[in-house]
C-alpha cells in the first residue's frame, strides 16, 4: 500500500523537508486585523445585486456595514442627543441620524472575482447626521446641523472576509488615521471584535478609544476634568459591559456620487441634486448631499425651514439657541475614483486612474494609464 | 514578513501536507473520503436515480419577504431566499447586543437594559427566519457556524494597494499614521508595479 510505505524510512523525511521548504516558499506575509465575513461574496458575477452602479451586490454592501459597525459611546455628560438633551423636547429633535456609503476603490471592479489573486479594496463610509451641537464654550460655539463620520478601508482576496486596514476618523476639522493593527489591538484589549467611536460631549466628533480602563477617548477636547470625565460615563470598558454602546443603523445606504448612483430609497434625487428630507421636530426640511450654492450651502440639521435659510447658507430662525449652520454633507462624502472597466485619465490629469497613472511620471516608471497621452500629454 | 507570522503558517501547511500523505491510499478504495464504510453521497444518490423526483415547489407566499422589509429596512426589496441567507448569517454574530442595532424601535429604548434588548431581538430574528421558511424559501446553509466578526491575529497582508489610497495617505503628510501607512503601502505597490491578477 502507498499509504503505508510513504510513512516509513527515508521517504518521511523527504516528505517533511517538502513541507518545510514549500511553507517557507509559500507563507504570505500575515498581520492582525478585525476581519468580516460575509455570507457570500461582496461583488458577484454578472455585477447581480448592484443597484447603486457599483458592481458590489447591495444586500452584501449593507451587511459589511452592520458587520462592522462601531459601538457607539456617549460622554457622560451628553445633553445634544437621541439619549439625552438639555433643552427637555422629544428624542427626535437631537437623534443621530446614521447613513452609510460603501464604494470600492481601483479599477476593474467588474472584473473581480474571488480567484483573480488580487487584493480587493472598499471603502466604508459611517455619516453620523446630528441635528445639532449644543457645545457651549463661555458662550460660543455650538450650531445646526452636526455632520459626522468616520471612513473604514477594507481589503480582501476571496471577496468574502473583508480585513479592516485602517480607518479614519473625523473630528473637529481635523482628521487621524488609525492602522487596522492599532485598532486590533485596541478591540482584543476590551473583548471585543469591533472599533468603537466615542462621541465627545455635546459636539460628537468621532474618536477610536484609547486604552480600555480609562475614560481617555484618544483626544483633548474633552479634557475639562483633567481627564477624568473623557469620552465615556465610566471607563471604555465598564461602558460596553453596562450596555451604554450603541450600535448605529446601517439601513441607509445612500449610494453615492458618480460613478456611482444615488439609492432613491433613502435620498431624493431631482436632476443632478441629491437630498434628504427628514422631521426632526420643525418640520419636513431637506439637506442636500450634492455640493450646492446659495441657502443650501451649508447643513443645517433638518432644523432650518427653506423659508429661513438665507443666502450665506445660515438659519434666520434661531433653533435650540443656534442660528448658524455648519460644513455641508458634500465634504464628508466618500468621492474617490474607481472604475468598473480600465482605468481612464479623462479629467485626471496630474494623479491616478484605478490602477495606472496620468502624470509625467507615468512614462519613466511605466504605469501610465492608456489614454494618459491623449488625454494629458504624458507620452 | 516577520518569522513570527511565518512559522504559524508554516507549521499548518507542513501538518496538513504530513497527514494528507499520511492518510493518501489508506482508505478502502472509497472514492467518498470523509464517509464512514458503506455509506455513500447525497451527490452519488441523485445521480444513481433512486431518489423519486422532488414535486414542484409552489412559489414562496411574499408576504413572509415583505414582513422581513418591514422590520428590518437593509432587507426591504431582497429576494426572500437572499433574506434567509443573512438572517441565519446575522444569527452567527457572537455578541447579541449587536443584533439590537437592526431594529428601528429597539434602538431607541434607552430605558430598557441591553441584554433585554438583545434578547428581544434575537428573537425576532429568529422569528423572521422561521417565517420564510415556512413560506417556502430556502438558501444554502453553508453561513451555519461562520465568525461573523474576529479578531484574526494571522491575517493576509494586502497584495496591492490602489494609488487612489496612496494619493490619500500622501495628502496628510502631518498625520503620522498615515505617512506609515503610505511608505507601507509604497513598499508592497511601488510605482511602475501592475495589481497581481
Amino acid at each position: 500500500m502507498i499509504g503505508k510505505s510513504i510513512c516509513r524510512g527515508p521517504e518521511r523525511i523527504s516528505i517533511l523537508l517538502l513541507a518545510l521548504a514549500f511553507g517557507l516558499a509559500f507563507a504570505a506575509p500575515s498581520g492582525a486585523y478585525l476581519s468580516y465575513t460575509l455570507s457570500s461574496e461582496l461583488k458577484k458575477a454578472n455585477c447581480s445585486g448592484d443597484v447603486d452602479s457599483d458592481c458590489l451586490d447591495n444586500t452584501e454592501e449593507n451587511n459589511l456595514a452592520w458587520a462592522a459597525s462601531p459601538w457607539y459611546f456617549y460622554d457622560e455628560d451628553e445633553d445634544c442627543s437621541g439619549w439625552r438633551n438639555e433643552f427637555g423636547v422629544p428624542s427626535y429633535h437631537f437623534a443621530r441620524q446614521d447613513f452609510i456609503q460603501v464604494r470600492p476603490r481601483g479599477d476593474g471592479i467588474r472584473n473581480w472575482s474571488p480567484s483573480d489573486g488580487m487584493t480587493h479594496w472598499v471603502t466604508v463610509s459611517y455619516f453620523f447626521v446630528f441635528p445639532h451641537d449644543c457645545r457651549s464654550t463661555v458662550g460660543f460655539g455650538g450650531h445646526q446641523g452636526d455632520p459626522e463620520h468616520i471612513k473604514l478601508e477594507f481589503y480582501s482576496n476571496d471577496l468574502k472576509t473583508w480585513y479592516l486596514y485602517q480607518a479614519f476618523y473625523a473630528h473637529h476639522n481635523q482628521d487621524h488615521y488609525f492602522s487596522g493593527a492599532y485598532l486590533e489591538d485596541r478591540a482584543r484589549a476590551l473583548g471585543t471584535s469591533w472599533i468603537t467611536v466615542a462621541a465627545d460631549e455635546d459636539s460628537h466628533g468621532s474618536w477610536p478609544g484609547y486604552l480600555a480602563d480609562s475614560t481617555h477617548c484618544a483626544g483633548s477636547e474633552d479634557e475639562f476634568c483633567a481627564s477624568t470625565c473623557d469620552c465615556f460615563r465610566g471607563t471604555w470598558r465598564s461602558d460596553l459591559n453596562n450596555g451604554y454602546a450603541e450600535v448605529p443603523s446601517t439601513s441607509r445606504n445612500i449610494g453615492g456620487p458618480a460613478p456611482e448612483t444615488w439609492n432613491s430609497s433613502v435620498v431624493t434625487v431631482s436632476g443632478s441634486a441629491a437630498y434628504t428630507q427628514l422631521d426632526v421636530g420643525h418640520g419636513l426640511n431637506r439637506e442636500y448631499w450634492t455640493p450646492t450654492s446659495g441657502q443650501f450651502q451649508k447643513n443645517c440639521g433638518w432644523e432650518c425651514p427653506t423659508a429661513n435659510r438665507q443666502s450665506d447658507g445660515n438659519c434666520s430662525l434661531s433653533i435650540h439657541d443656534r442660528t448658524s449652520c455648519s460644513a455641508h454633507l458634500s465634504q464628508k462624502l466618500d468621492t474617490t475614483y474607481f472604475s468598473l472597466g480600465g482605468g481612464s485619465c479623462v479629467g485626471r490629469c496630474g494623479g491616478s486612474a484605478g490602477s495606472c497613472y496620468c502624470d509625467a511620471s507615468c512614462v519613466t516608471y511605466g504605469d501610465c494609464c492608456p489614454d494618459a497621452c491623449s488625454a494629458c500629454g504624458a507620452c | 514578513m516577520t518569522m513570527k507570522n511565518a512559522i504559524p503558517r508554516f507549521l499548518t501547511l507542513a501538518t496538513l501536507l504530513v497527514l494528507a500523505s499520511a492518510c493518501a491510499g489508506t482508505g478502502t478504495g472509497s472514492s467518498s473520503p470523509g464517509l464512514p464504510a458503506g455509506a455513500t453521497s447525497l451527490g452519488a444518490q441523485g445521480s444513481a436515480g433512486a431518489a423519486p423526483a422532488a414535486p414542484p415547489a409552489a412559489a414562496p407566499d411574499p408576504r413572509a419577504a415583505e414582513a422581513v422589509g418591514r422590520e428590518l429596512p437593509m432587507l426591504q426589496g431582497v429576494q426572500g431566499d437572499d433574506q434567509l441567507r443573512t438572517l441565519r448569517w446575522m444569527l452567527n454574530v457572537s455578541e447579541d447586543r449587536r443584533l439590537v442595532g437592526l431594529f428601528e424601535d429597539l434602538r431607541g429604548q434607552h430605558e430598557e437594559g441591553m441584554d433585554r434588548r438583545a434578547a428581544e431581538a434575537r428573537q425576532r430574528l429568529e422569528d423572521l427566519v422561521t417565517g420564510l421558511e415556512r413560506a417556502g424559501h430556502r438558501a444554502p446553509d453553508d453561513a451555519a457556524g461562520l465568525e461573523v466578526a474576529a479578531a484574526d491575529p494571522n491575517a493576509p497582508e494586502p497584495n496591492w494597494f490602489p494609488p487612489s489610497l496612496l494619493e490619500e495617505l500622501a495628502a496628510h503628510p502631518g498625520d503620522p499614521e498615515a505617512a506609515r501607512a503610505l511608505e507601507n503601502a509604497r513598499k508592497t505597490s511601488p510605482r511602475g508595479t501592475r495589481p497581481p491578477r
